[in-house]
């Protein structure tokens, strides 16, 4: 059995976990109502040949990609 | 030769690769229960992240998707955020479960929560959540095979005889070689069913609309009620996107298959790798998707199955080959999930009733064996529920899925440590309360005020959970300490043990 106090595990304890979590939950509300209603639902203007729509939800989840790969490396 | 029996043929060799895999499985199988049942705990970066890909998706990914796409238009893109949801949830919450079936030598689901909670009622309801919302999973797989091998054979081959012939290859091959057989053939079925449904959607595209580019231009003239929310049906509200985005992360990985794959991990560093490029897999399997469903909507439009828009696309506009080998694909994705699923039913009855209850003393062999019994009574189970319903196939995998949620208050007051965990009683109350309320807002009221009944049941599971948790006694200080003092040295510690 550990001898540490244990503490809540709800947060991360560093300050790069606390600004990836939040980082990564903000990304994640662009995503989702409202937001993605508000802002995103339409089909113009085409970006790159893509609907407005789907290049939008596309760029975040890119974005949402890679700093789960930054998060992986910098092993938090 | 014929189109069809092309396909057929296609798809009869790979049910021969498969077999073949499981007998070369079995020789490497030894007599542990945990080699059958887990892999040893030694399943590396490589076997771990095909057979997870290959297991969250399945025949609903492969034909579901597509059939969604056709109907709803682009609003399934959201199929992105669930995905990569389940990589996050992987990471902080997956090596969790690693490391406490590690430590502790938990197999199911069902061990996590009665140890912690050291209650046989809380044990016996997380093993019957488990299997109970997985065997509907089953029937979704069953059917998916059933409909790939009848539209491949241009329905010489009746949906119940593909049914039938599809889940006795898959059963025979787990009986074989147990988990290892199963991670080895997702292997084989992950690789061919992403590069399949890849090729498939990139030739229907251009040889229908010249290129991708052209196909969406086209559909913004054709039909641009497919490119904006909620869809030309209003399926994808507000409520039904954030609903969809919880159940089919939070829920998939809380299905006892998934949950195995966390435990059979061989580190700590595998897992968080899985986490951070799984989603890489998982969302781009539906780029391809949306151009099948999208493309089907413009030059079949009508169809009363829509779920069938990518073969019946690639029988009137692909060569036979290619249609064999993508047909094969689809049926790769729907047995890598039913097999996961027959296995990990079988996990949980055998470990969590039969070792437990019926014959604690049992030897490694002994468990082999009864596992392999139960594997033929699923079969016959999940035979019978694909023939005697007729579901969409979204609709039954979300519900299932947000069944194995209800786990999610109890999972996270072990995995997460917090200064006032929930108590049994809490736990208790909050999956009955979790699944009465999925049953009324799934089946009595549909999703009231447009938000997926999973997130009121989780709602209200986890409200109940934490009201009751205050008025009833807390977990055994020793036990807490055991686990809780054990993850806090594993995540905090000087040294991890990955």
């Amino acid at each position: 059995m550990s001898s540490r106090p244990v503490r809540s595990h709800w947060w991360p304890r560093t300050l790069r976990g606390r600004v990836a979590t939040i980082a990564f939950l903000g990304g994640m509300l662009l995503a989702q109502p409202p937001l993605v209603f508000q802002l995103a639902n339409r089909v113009e203007p085409w970006i790159l040949g893509l609907p407005f729509l789907y290049a939008y939800l596309s760029v975040i989840y890119a974005a949402l990609l890679a700093l789960l790969l930054m998060i992986w490396r910098w092993r938090l | 030769m014929e189109p069809w029996v092309v396909a057929t043929s296609l798809i009869f060799l790979y049910l021969i690769i498969t077999l073949v895999i499981g007998v070369v499985a079995n020789r490497r199988l030894s007599s542990s229960a945990e080699d059958f049942l887990l892999y040893g705990r030694r399943a590396g970066p490589i076997v771990l992240y095909l057979t997870v890909v290959a297991t969250y998706h399945s025949a609903f990914a492969f034909l579901g998707s597509g059939g969604f796409f056709y109907t709803h238009g682009i609003g399934f893109w959201v199929a992105g955020c669930w995905t990569i949801l389940v990589g996050a949830i992987t990471y902080t919450l997956g090596v969790r479960i690693w490391f406490v079936g590690k430590q502790f030598g938990y197999v199911t689901p069902a061990d996590i929560l009665g140890d912690f909670y050291n209650s046989e009622a809380v044990r016996i309801v997380a093993a019957l959540v488990s299997v109970v919302f997985t065997i509907l999973y089953i029937q979704v797989q069953a059917q998916g095979l059933g409909y790939i091998l009848s539209v491949a054979s241009d329905d010489r081959i009746p949906f119940a005889l593909g049914t039938a012939i599809l889940l006795v290859v898959a059963a025979t091959y787990l009986m074989a070689g147990g988990l290892r057989a199963v991670y080895w053939t997702d292997v084989l079925q992950g690789i061919w069913m992403y590069l399949t449904v890849w090729i498939g959607a990139i030739v229907l595209t251009v040889r229908l609309f010249g290129s991708p580019l052209e196909l969406w231009r086209r559909v913004a003239l054709e039909r641009p009620d497919l490119l904006t929310l909620p869809g030309p049906q209003g399926f994808f509200g507000p409520g039904m996107w954030f609903g969809m985005t919880m159940v089919l992360s939070f829920g998939v990985v809380l299905q006892p298959h998934m949950l195995i794959r966390y435990f059979s991990a061989s580190s700590a560093r595998t897992i968080r790798l899985l986490g951070a490029t799984t989603p890489l897999y998982l969302a781009s399997l539906y780029i391809p998707t949306a151009l099948v469903g999208l493309a089907g909507a413009l030059v079949m439009p009508g169809l009363d199955v829509p779920d069938r828009i990518f073969p019946l696309l690639l029988f009137e506009y692909a060569p036979a080959w290619l249609t064999g080998l993508i047909l094969a694909g689809a049926t790769a994705a729907a047995m890598s999930t039913l097999d996961s699923i027959l296995h990990a039913n079988m996990t949980v009855l055998t470990r969590d009733v039969y070792q437990r209850y019926v014959n604690p003393e049992a030897s490694g062999p002994r468990v082999v064996a009864v596992g392999r019994l139960i594997v033929v009574a699923l079969l016959v189970v999940a035979f019978f529920l694909s023939i005697t319903s007729s579901d969409f196939l979204v609709v039954v995998v979300t519900m299932s899925a947000a069944g194995a949620m209800q786990l999610l208050p109890g999972i996270c007051a072990v995995c997460l440590p917090s200064p006032r965990p929930l108590t049994k009683a809490g736990v208790l109350a909050g999956v009955f309360v979790g699944l009465a309320t999925l049953y009324v807002a799934t089946v009595a009221v549909p999703h009231p005020l447009g938000m997926h009944g999973g997130i009121w049941a989780l709602l209200a599971n986890w409200i109940v959970a934490l009201v009751v948790s205050r008025f009833s006694a807390p977990p055994d200080p020793a036990t807490q300490a055991r686990i809780h003092g054990a993850l806090e040295e594993f995540m905090y510690g000087d040294k991890e043990s990955s």
